[in-house]
């Protein structure tokens, strides 16, 4: 025996998540335009990317899944060797600009016109207990900390209609970029698209605040998770399920993040 | 370990509301088969629209009679809840104020959905009738103060408005009233059936779209009802 066990780096989050079509997408033969795209990085950093395509977009599913892809690759090459905390909020916003830049390439290599490729976009770069988001459009990001469950980014809700947002495709898209301040003290965090706002946010007079009933619950389920590949079936099933599809017709994504979770005896 | 789905809970388990007010004409000109024929209708409305899953939770019903006075013989309700009153035709034709008492029972509503943070979609006043207003005539307050509202209301999306006019309806005056984008259709003779029909199959279409989201009626011509504009 050594006389030191060798110290295996050990994954800081657990990620869990789904895009799943909409019961409406289904009916007029449309495909899922939501994705969704994550990574647990060394040193305790991670990545969660969101995007929900527009419907009135023509190929807002290859534009979703293009921004999704280019986040998480992008935040995976700029804390790639790094050990220290860096900057999230430049991280997040580089992020942005690399989706923004990708759809821009997918666009001339489609032949087709920018806003064919219109998507919402959630990033959240995470190091240890630390998370920042950089949002554009609608969807949300709730984290649970030890005051509770926060609303880190709210949808954007300057329109008065649920289904008009601004993409990231659009011509003010930087100046609809908001980026949240740092929060420190994150036990786990969950982002979804407006198919689960519904489900997922409670609606005051004036304000938006995560509904325990939901986002409590899946942080409490996903303490328990054990088996990830199971877990991601588990929120398929939830997204698909008449309970959460009676309330929105639309299609769903839903991430999942447990900071720091009990570690398994086998790595 | 227990499904998700039958843990966790819904925060605002409300549907999107759409707002339909039927505003009938039941004046005496309509006794007989007419009037009999639209008692049925709402049967069928209330039937068509119980059988599809969303727009049974979505569609919020009210209906106006104008005949012997205006009344509203019921209130918003759910389909589930709707049951159809058996009409009875008397009386003259106070279209005018039916109209306005069915914008202010639309606009009242949707300040009901905002309160409890409801979504809503553009409400529908389908209105049929076989007559014209006795209650105003061309030019008047009341008739200015009418088309302004229909209108407006019409081209700032407040809600839409459908005439449908049944022989031997006064279709001029009713093209006047109509919003220009949309003018009445004519019913065919007798098809009161198709007529329910189609809009209960409108207002699965506008259940199942987003809220905000242009639906695509099917023509009133096509459907079988209608005939070509009056």
């Amino acid at each position: 025996m050594p006389e030191f066990e060798e110290v295996q780096p050990q994954t800081y989050h657990q990620i869990i998540g789904a895009s799943v079509i909409g019961p409406l997408h289904v009916i007029k033969d449309m495909p899922c335009q939501d994705a969704c795209a994550f990574k647990t990085l060394p040193d305790g950093f991670g990545v969660i990317a969101v995007a929900d395509g527009l419907g009135s977009a023509l190929k807002s599913e290859i534009g979703a899944s293009s921004a999704v892809n280019a986040v998480v690759q992008r935040v995976d090459e700029i804390l790639n060797g790094k050990s220290a905390l860096e900057d999230l909020s430049e991280v997040a916003k580089e992020a942005v600009f690399s989706a923004r830049k990708a759809l821009e390439k997918k666009s001339i290599e489609l032949q087709c016109e920018l806003r064919d490729l219109a998507c919402t976009l959630i990033v959240i770069v995470m190091h240890k207990n630390s998370i920042v988001v950089a949002h554009i459009g609608d969807g949300a990001v709730i984290a649970e900390t030890h005051d509770g469950l926060k609303l880190i980014s709210a949808p954007d809700e300057s329109s008065e209609y649920a289904n008009e947002v601004s993409p990231i495709t659009g011509k003010d898209w930087e100046q609809v970029l908001r980026i949240s301040p740092q929060t420190t003290d994150v036990l786990g965090v969950m982002a979804f698209t407006d198919g689960c706002q519904r489900a997922a946010l409670r609606k005051t007079q004036d304000s938006l605040l995560p509904f325990d009933g939901f986002c409590g619950t899946l942080f409490s389920y996903m303490k328990e998770v054990k088996d990830l590949k199971e877990a991601e079936e588990d929120i398929k099933g939830l997204l698909l399920s008449k309970k959460v599809c009676e309330n929105s017709e639309d299609d769903k994504t839903l991430v999942i993040a447990c900071f720091n979770p009990v570690q398994s005896d086998v790595l | 370990m227990a499904k998700l789905e039958d843990l966790i809970e819904i925060a605002n388990p409300q549907q999107p509301h759409c707002a339909t007010v039927l505003l009938l004409d039941t004046s005496g000109s309509m006794q007989g088969g007419k009037i009999t024929a639209l008692t049925e209708g709402l049967t069928i409305f209330k039937e068509d629209v119980a059988k599809d899953e969303l727009a049974s939770k979505r569609v919020d019903l009210s209906v106006i009679t104008f005949g012997n006075g205006v009344s509203v013989m019921h209130d918003f309700s759910s389909i589930e809840d709707f049951e159809p009153p058996v009409l009875s035709a008397d009386g003259y034709t106070p279209m005018g104020e039916a109209i306005l008492k069915a914008i202010d029972i639309v606009e009242q509503r949707k300040q009901q959905y905002r309160d409890k943070g409801i979504d809503y979609y553009r409400p529908w006043i389908f209105m049929i009738t076989d007559g014209e207003p006795t209650d105003m005539e061309h030019g008047n307050t009341m008739w200015n103060d009418v088309i302004r509202k229909v209108h407006d209301g019409e081209n700032n999306k407040k809600f839409m408005f459908f005439a449908v006019a049944v022989e031997p309806a006064n279709t001029e005056l009713l093209r006047q009233i109509a919003p220009p984008n949309r003018p009445p259709v004519k019913l065919k003779e007798g098809r009161f059936k198709d007529l329910f029909n189609w809009l209960s199959k409108s207002q699965s279409k506008v259940s199942a779209s987003k809220v905000g989201e242009q639906v695509a009626l099917e023509n009133p011509v096509a459907a079988g009802w209608g005939e070509v504009s009056v």
